[in-house]
């Protein structure tokens, strides 16, 4: 194809496209509205896993994937629900506060709170990117049984977590040792300073400490001193991570599912949840360096769902 | 896109623009995740570099097909010491002494002389052997900073299936930290007895996705006792670490260090007390390639440039001649005086007298490219293979008697596995196939195994072969000495050795390696013989060039044998990081042959066997009793040693040293400082290369800041 005309196809597909849009677009009745920040990589794949959690109950014309850019405000009434996927879908959303009710898909808990200041009102609910507390506490508990002491890093951002996190932690009589930076200058005495007895470092979802920039200064450190850190997506555990607890956008997209189902069924939108299903990584070369033993994921796994339900 | 009010912290903190810049330019090329504007789920969803790759991560010495001693950074810092080689002394099997204050001279297993060559020293992967002139590891052209260093691990036993040629009988391996692993700032100032003066000073900078430090620093002091010997050093060491996206990495380091040092003895003409310069520098490229988090590819070249001026002149061959008869045959000085200038015009020089320029001056170029792959195949086959190629570029008129370049190179190809056979068992396999201009292939093969009674209890069983090749002088020596006027050649101190060959070692042991947790308590044990034939050995023969003062020029010749047999044991109690006590001991016993004729024979049989100290010992302990304070105390034992000599009275004698170091930690506003006082040496008077020059007691203190 000559350049000029693949250019002038470009145009054209540039005139029709809105218009092609609309055609093929919003079927009026439409039944479950997906509303996504992006249309690649973990978005596709939440929408995804909802549509085949859906199938076959729900043919595929009653549902409705769009981008939250190409988002007209009348197709925001008709549905019966409107799922949306990431923060930005999720904001966009919830700005012109639509008639059906919302839920809100792979946005993390403190999105969720500012999205609903008020709580849940029965028209909005979410299904957070992040683990509970609690969860992340047993994590360590059954992976790492003999270690005792527990490190923290948080900017005033994630200090309330950080605080939670200590006070479980406390309840388990761990010793904690937590550091309050306001900038990732201040990360490296931070480190040394938690890590002076060997911990387990304990990554937060807060860009101001843990970003693609300072994670080598963390794993490094971290390592040097002999200690574990466990981090809350699997692109940790590869870059050298000891374990990471995460939920994967098929489980989340799968749980989403679920509650649409229940809400086309007639049923009342479920509380705001944590993600109910969730994966354990595991670092084996980093395990064997350290000298760290490690049940097989799956079985710490299983551990942890059997707490959660209860004796 | 919405203001996210999570990820405000850091946007608003106004950054310098060139950072912003740099952040946001990368991220957009490289496709990293920009994480500090955009917090929300991009943090989990993210892509993050590898960091722990397979290289960075330390091998479990359980896993090893060696015993391998590693030196922490604790241990660095506690050790007190000044530079790397004392550090050695705390591995067992190994021998240090210093020749002169800036020549310090390692071994594994004795079996040197004042020129060690058979142990490799890497840093951050790239050789520090010198395989141009005598010495292999010529320390004081290491231009890292003790500061820098991340671990030592010291293969204590032939690894050249691993490293190659030069890792004959063993090798160190220096890992720096990495650049982001660094404080902002760091100073170091260190004074104390004996003329020492050592200043040190590193900053650490993050710019965008590349972490950058910079490390400069001097160390001087007055040497040896009874030696011209004092000396300055200043260096400087730079690393750089680019992620250039989550699966490529650009490591950069270079380096420079320049030593003005004293060299020369009081009363010898011929190797009087003078001045001498070297400039060394490097700079190495690294790319890493991190395809899976099972696989790496990295792709390294360096080079190396070296430059020494060392010049002076005999100004009366005349009186050196004649001092020579007065010493020797106790001639009245005239008589002497009248025969030394008679026997010059017979030679040649009209005159009657003479001068003689020395000029060790050198030039040398390395170029070194190197492929590695790592690649686990199966979950219990890790494969790491690779090959490399190497120049060196030697000028050395006065070494080689010539004035052209003199090139030597190599190739190899290496590869080795690691099997986890069963639970229990693990078996590593190497070989190194090496050729080069001078050499025909060197093969080098190994195989260990590894039986885990337990976890945490390993008993290993390993032989290995390995060859040397030799040093450009073992092969190419060829110093004239002509009269600076007439040409005449007076003598020839080395004529070359075309018939040197490869040493070639066969070692076998049995280990044990054992981690008592309950106790904190770790134990390595290691029994071994190593055979090794066609050991090299100087003997002087006759000069085909007819020299006029002395008909005898030395050679190399590759006939002698050595068998080592030994134990080495460490045991190690540490409860906590900054708490241990260390006890090594290691017993040598070695049976030499020399190979030499007639009444040499037995000289150069006793040159091997003291060369080796029976028994050496040390016990090491550190002690934090607060956060604040340290103190750690290093008791050595060390065997008669000879570095060379066949002469018992030379030869250094058995001694004890000890050295100790107490520190104080304390805060001094934003900063973390210590401050510290040691003694090196404290014991009692001895000497460690040669019994005539005691090594001096050295106390001294160091502050240091960091922030």
């Amino acid at each position: 194809m000559t350049l000029g005309l693949r250019a002038a196809l470009c145009l054209l597909w540039l005139l029709l496209a809105p218009a092609s849009a609309g055609a093929e677009g919003v079927p009026a009745d439409a039944r479950v509205l997906l509303v996504t920040s992006a249309q690649s990589g973990a978005y596709a794949e939440t929408v995804a896993a909802i549509r085949a959690a859906l199938g076959p109950a729900v043919v595929a014309a009653d549902i409705l994937a769009v981008d939250w850019q190409a988002l007209p405000d009348e197709t925001l009434h008709a549905p019966r629900i409107i799922v949306t996927v990431g923060t930005q879908a999720a904001q966009a959303v919830a700005e012109r506060s639509p008639r059906p009710p919302v839920l809100h898909t792979l946005v993390p808990h403190q999105t969720w709170e500012r999205l609903a200041p008020q709580g849940a009102n029965g028209r909005a609910s979410a299904i957070f990117l992040d683990q509970p507390v609690e969860r992340q506490l047993a994590l360590i508990a059954e992976a790492l049984p003999e270690w005792r002491r527990l490190a923290l890093i948080a900017s005033p951002r994630s200090e309330p977590l950080a605080a939670q996190l200590a006070a479980g932690a406390q309840l388990r009589r761990w010793t904690v040792t937590l550091e309050s930076v306001t900038s990732d200058r201040d990360l490296y005495p931070a480190l040394q300073r938690v890590l002076a007895a060997p911990a387990v470092l304990l990554a937060l979802p807060d860009s101001t400490v843990f970003n693609s920039y300072t994670i080598q200064n963390v794993l490094l450190t971290a390592y040097r001193h002999q200690s574990p850190v466990i981090g809350f997506s699997p692109a940790y555990v590869r870059a050298g991570a000891l374990l990471a607890l995460y939920s994967t956008p098929s489980q989340i997209g799968a749980q989403a599912a679920a509650a649409v189902r229940t809400v086309l069924e007639g049923g009342a939108l479920p509380a705001p949840a944590w993600p109910r299903q969730f994966e354990i990584g595991i670092n084996q070369n980093v395990a064997r360096s350290l000298g760290i033993t490690l049940d097989p994921a799956e079985q710490i796994a299983a551990r942890l769902a059997r707490r959660e339900r209860g004796p | 896109m919405p203001a996210s009010p999570t990820g405000s912290r850091t946007s608003a903190s106004s950054p310098p623009l060139y950072r912003t810049l740099a952040n946001s330019l990368v991220a957009s090329l490289l496709g990293l995740s920009a994480a500090p504007a955009c917090a929300d789920e991009t943090v989990y969803l993210g892509e993050l570099p590898v960091v722990l790759s397979a290289s960075r991560l330390a091998q479990p010495l359980r896993e090893a097909p060696g015993a391998v001693t590693v030196l922490d950074r604790d241990m660095i810092r506690a050790s007190g010491a000044r530079n790397l080689p004392d550090l050695l002394r705390w591995v067992p099997g190994f021998q240090v002494a210093a020749k002169q204050g800036h020549t310090p001279l390692t071994t594994y297993h004795g079996l040197s002389d004042d020129a060690p060559r058979r142990m490799l020293v890497r840093i951050d992967g790239r050789s520090a052997y010198s395989p141009y002139f005598v010495s292999g590891i010529e320390w004081h052209k290491i231009t890292v900073d003790l500061d820098d260093i991340e671990r030592i691990e010291v293969f204590r036993g032939t690894n050249a299936a691993t490293y190659g040629s030069q890792a004959f009988m063993g090798v160190v391996n220096i890992v720096t930290r990495a650049a982001a692993d660094t404080p902002r700032v760091r100073a170091r100032v260190t004074q104390g007895g004996n003329g020492i003066r050592d200043r040190s000073a590193s900053i650490g900078q993050q710019v965008g996705a590349a972490a950058l430090r910079l490390t400069v620093g001097s160390e001087e002091d007055d040497g040896l006792a009874n030696v011209h010997d004092s000396y300055r050093r200043r260096r400087a060491d730079l690393r750089v670490d680019w992620q250039l996206a989550s699966e490529h990495r650009l490591e950069a380091h270079a380096g420079a260090v320049r030593l003005d040092a004293g060299t020369g003895i009081a009363d010898d003409p011929t190797n009087p007390p003078r001045e001498l310069r070297s400039d060394s520098r490097f700079g190495q490229l690294r790319w890493r390639w991190q395809p899976g988090p099972d696989e790496e590819l990295s792709l390294t070249y360096f080079h190396h440039a070296e430059r020494l001026s060392d010049r002076f002149t005999l100004a009366s061959v005349r009186d050196y001649l004649a001092a020579g008869l007065v010493r020797d045959r106790n001639l009245p000085p005239a008589l002497a005086d009248f025969l030394a200038a008679g026997f010059l015009v017979g030679i040649g020089i009209p005159a009657g007298d003479g001068s003689v320029h020395f000029d060790y001056a050198n030039r040398i170029h390395r170029d070194d490219i190197e492929f590695e792959h790592t690649l686990a195949a199966r979950r219990d086959l890790r494969v790491v293979w690779g090959a490399g190629y190497r120049q060196d570029r030697l000028h050395a008129p006065q070494l080689f008697a010539r004035d052209d370049e003199l090139y030597y190179n190599s190739r190899r190809l290496f590869g080795n596995f690691e099997w986890r056979a069963t639970e229990r068992w693990l078996f590593n396999g190497g070989i190194m196939a090496e050729d080069g201009n001078y050499s025909d292939i060197l093969v080098a093969p190994r195989l260990a195994a590894n039986y885990h009674l337990t976890p945490l209890h390993t008993i290993r069983a390993s032989v290995s072969r390995a060859n040397r090749r030799p040093t450009a002088f073992e092969r190419h020596s060829d110093m004239r000495f002509r009269e600076a006027v007439s040409g005449v050649l007076l003598q020839q101190s080395f004529q070359p050795s075309p018939a040197v060959r490869p040493e070639r070692i066969t070692a076998s042991e049995l280990g044990y390696l054992g981690e008592i947790a309950a106790l904190d308590l770790s134990v390595d044990l290691r029994v071994f013989r190593e055979r090794i034939s066609r050991l090299a050995r100087i003997e002087g023969q006759p000069s085909p060039l007819d020299p006029a003062l002395d008909p005898d020029a030395r050679q190399f010749f590759s006939d002698g044998r050595a068998t080592l047999r030994g134990s080495e044991l460490a045991v190690m109690w540490r409860p906590q990081r900054a708490n241990w006590v260390g006890v090594n001991y290691t017993r040598l016993a070695v049976d030499a042959d020399s190979g030499a004729p007639g009444d040499d024979r037995r000289d150069v049989e006793k040159i091997i066997e003291l060369s080796v100290p029976r028994v050496s010992a040390s016990v090491f302990a550190a002690w934090a009793p607060s956060r604040d304070w340290s103190l750690s105390v290093t008791r050595h034992y060390v065997g008669r040693t000879g570095w060379g000599t066949k002469n018992e009275a030379i030869a250094a004698p058995a001694y004890y040293r000890t050295d100790w170091r107490v520190a104080r930690r304390f805060a001094a506003g934003p900063a973390r400082a210590e401050l510290a006082l040691a003694v090196a040496n404290g014991g009692d008077r001895h000497a460690e290369f040669d019994s005539r020059r005691p090594t001096p007691r050295q106390a001294y203190a160091s502050l240091s800041v960091e922030f």
